[in-house]
């Protein structure tokens, strides 16, 4: 079986690698499955073995003994109680992001119908389908491994990371038996697109869920000093109701290890038994009757433009991320970071939003070649649209921070300021696209690396020259700082003003 | 009426269409015939103004391409060789997009409407177009031609994908539009479609147009006696030693 996984693996993780605009390497040419790996579990090792490192090296000046200490009441140990929320958050990840993902990648993919024509196993195009979508539950698996490996350090040292790996690799199987069954459970009444929406959402939630985390939930725990609060706490956290405790108690020698090992085997087996007989049938949503207007719109370029936002993860993420950054740095009542932050992340992402929406009409080419629309018509709706979702959510939370007063008044005049710097990363984003139309747009990357690169770079430049440089200049009372405060911002509004009249008036003649 | 002089399309060293006289008259299906890479479908994007000719002249209902783009657009109709719609986007969506943005009289498209998508078994127009097969796609992209019903309609490869009531009902219904005036303009790789429907024919090859006339007049042009377009093709096009390849497999 696992010959033939690879064997697929191989050519259909070198189709994906081709059809993602990520500059090819040698590498993946070469060697096809590690790359694969690489590219797909890099940010989740990263993002773990960080994790890993920064307790580790947090808990180690403190005695190990702290760390195996038993609450009184509870039986639980400190540890435990440290690493469950993440057990907890990774496994909702977890699921979340598989299930669905499972279900529109094994029920509904275009080379499954050719996979099926195969001499292959069954099951083994089930484990190549749900290899694919690692990118989907990669995040889960970044919070569930540190968990364990780090309660194993502590434990029983170095052999304990070992043994924490070992746990999680089985409570992996089982979570993945329980996607498999959920998958096909959610494959009744979901449709491809809902199922791929639903699983692009869970992925980028995660993401969410492990800022949150990382920057909330530990030192709240850490911090509580109510003793009731902490035993309803760590009754509800490491529950045997949650899979995930079993193992964790089975790593601290309350538990047998074969009673949880034994469940998940007999999981995994029904999960398998349940792949090797999957019918692969396509299932439509169930759809409510609609019925179409009796008059025509205006705009109707502005209206489609917005649909599809709204129905887009990828673009409703790009919406979203830095209003939930902006809200860590409001909980901690840095008003001026939060709306900093906020105008930062927003001309990365206005710049990526434009050439997104730009994506969707190049997805259909030679399609809206055949509107009777000229070509600007068609480009400016996705340089308006992202500008106006920014700059509005801008203007609301500074209006909000000044309203409950964490902000001064005279701030709200950068909001002009930001409403030049949203627009010129927009036209930016756009320029940047359209001087490359024929670039590959099926994969969820539409820019290179040197690109995204060009973006952030010009884009950061911009902030930093103007809403860093006056902040800073007002913040330090030093002579020196008097260029940053005004020297710096007009030279970079001049040059932004310089940018958009130019770009402008490049794009005005620009034809594919 | 459809009209082309000289066009020329270049990619870089490689000219894909190398000069094309055509006229296409209103009431008349004009059949584009040629083998893969012939350039055919480079012709009809030059045509429809939605790929730019390296040189030559296109003229629709009378107008010239290079001066009134966006009118012509709105007086026809091109169904593309793939069909290609806003995966995010509900049929009924795609639809109003189409009917919004070309500006058609809402209450008569929406009776035509109706009536195709009962004669196509179009019922799924609440489902999001990512979830359509290629037959299903390529039924809506033909309905949103049809429901607007342009004097001059563009087709590539209209039948494919679709099942054999649905391109029954194409044949005839791009029979009556033209019988009623509207200038058809076609490819297709499958010449009993051709030799049944179109009144003109005319063969690409190699980007140039070979021959060009009814079905009696290319029948004057075989050397060789054919009388069925399919040996007539294969003729035409020098593909003709289909036998011996047989044999020799």
């Amino acid at each position: 079986m696992w010959s033939e996984v690879a064997t697929i693996l191989k050519y259909s993780s070198l189709n994906i690698a081709r059809s993602s605009n990520r500059r090819r390497f040698r590498g993946s040419e070469r060697y096809p499955l590690l790359s694969f790996f690489a590219r797909n579990l890099s940010v989740a090792v990263v993002f773990g073995v960080m994790i890993t490192v920064f307790f580790i090296s947090m808990m180690k000046n403190q005695s190990v003994e702290i760390f195996n200490y038993v609450i009184e009441g509870t039986g639980v140990s400190l540890g435990e109680l440290l690493v469950s929320p993440w057990l907890f958050i990774g496994t909702i990840v977890f699921l979340a992001s598989a299930a669905p993902g499972m279900t529109y990648n094994l029920f509904d993919s275009p080379d499954v119908e050719f996979l099926l024509t195969l001499p292959v196993r069954r099951s083994s195009i089930v484990m190549v389908k749900n290899l694919e979508i690692l990118p989907y539950y990669s995040m889960g698996l970044a919070m569930i491994f540190p968990a364990y490996i780090i309660l194993g350090y502590f434990r029983a040292g170095w052999i304990g990371i070992f043994v924490g790996f070992l746990a999680a690799l089985i409570y992996l199987g089982l979570l993945w038996a329980l996607s498999a069954f959920l998958a096909s459970v959610l494959n009744v009444f979901m449709g491809r697109m809902v199922a791929r929406r639903i699983a692009t959402m869970a992925y980028f939630a995660s993401i969410m869920l492990l800022v949150f985390a990382y920057n909330y939930f530990m030192p709240d725990i850490t911090k509580t000093n109510s003793i009731d609060a902490l035993l309803k706490y760590s009754g509800f956290m490491t529950s045997p109701l949650f899979p995930y405790s079993w193992f964790l108690r089975a790593l601290v020698g309350r538990h047998f290890w074969w009673i949880s090992s034994g469940i998940t085997l007999l999981f995994v087996y029904g999960a398998a038994r349940l792949s090797s007989n999957l019918e692969f049938s396509r299932s439509r949503s169930h759809v409510k009757k609609g019925s179409f207007l009796a008059r025509n719109r205006a705009f109707p370029v502005y209206r489609k433009d917005l649909l599809l936002l709204r129905r887009d993860p990828q673009l409703l993420y790009m919406l979203a991320y830095p209003v939930v950054f902006a809200m860590i740095f409001l909980l901690q009542r840095e008003a001026t970071a939060a709306s900093f932050f906020y105008v930062q992340l927003t001309a990365i992402y206005s710049g990526l939003t434009s050439a997104l929406l730009l994506r969707q009409e190049f997805l259909i080419w030679p399609v809206p070649m055949t509107f009777p629309v000229t070509m600007r018509a068609l480009v400016l709706p996705k340089i308006v649209i992202p500008t106006v979702a920014y700059s509005t959510i801008y203007t609301f939370l500074v209006l909000a921070l000044l309203f409950i007063g964490l902000m001064e008044p005279w701030m709200g005049l950068f909001i002009p300021i930001v409403v030049l710097i949203i627009f010129s990363s927009t036209l930016l984003g756009a320029w940047i696209f359209l001087r490359r139309p024929n670039r590959p747009v099926k994969g969820r990357n539409v820019f290179t690396t040197v690109e995204v690169l060009m973006v952030q770079g010009i884009t950061l430049l911009w902030t930093f020259s103007t809403l860093g440089a006056i902040q800073l200049g007002i913040a330090r009372d030093w002579s020196f700082y008097w260029l940053l405060k005004y020297i710096a911002p007009v030279i970079s509004i001049s040059s932004m003003i310089y940018f958009v009249i130019k770009t402008s008036r490049k794009m005005r003649g620009f034809n594919l | 009426m459809i009209e082309a002089k000289g066009l020329v399309k270049k990619f870089g060293d490689f000219m894909a269409v190398r000069g094309i006289d055509l006229k296409v008259l209103p009431g008349e299906i004009y059949g584009f015939l040629g083998p893969n890479g012939a350039g055919k479908t480079t012709t009809i994007r030059m045509l429809t103004g939605t790929l730019k000719p390296s040189s030559g002249e296109v003229r629709i209902l009378g107008m010239r391409m290079d001066e009134s783009e966006i009118e012509i657009k709105r007086s026809i109709g091109v169904v593309p060789d793939e069909p290609k719609i806003y995966e995010n986007l509900k049929g009924r969506e795609f639809l109003e997009f189409i009917m919004d943005i070309f500006k058609c009289p809402r209450s008569e498209t929406l009776s035509r409407l109706s009536e195709l998508c009962e004669a196509f078994g179009v019922d799924y127009l609440d489902n999001f177009a990512g979830e359509y097969s290629h037959g299903m796609k390529q039924k809506l992209m033909v309905i949103s031609v049809l429901m607007r019903k342009p004097r001059v309609i563009f087709l590539d490869e209209p039948t494919v994908g679709l099942d054999a009531r649905s391109a029954k009902i194409l044949k005839l219904l791009l029979r009556k539009y033209a019988d009623e005036g509207s200038t058809i303009f076609m490819t297709t790789h499958v010449l009993e479609v051709a030799e049944k429907m179109c009144d003109r024919i005319g063969i690409i090859n190699e980007g140039l147009l070979i021959a060009e006339g009814t079905l009696d007049e290319l029948r004057q042009l075989s050397k060789e006696g054919h009388k069925n377009l399919e040996d007539l093709f294969l003729e035409l096009t020098g593909q003709g030693k289909v036998d011996e390849i047989i044999q020799a497999l």
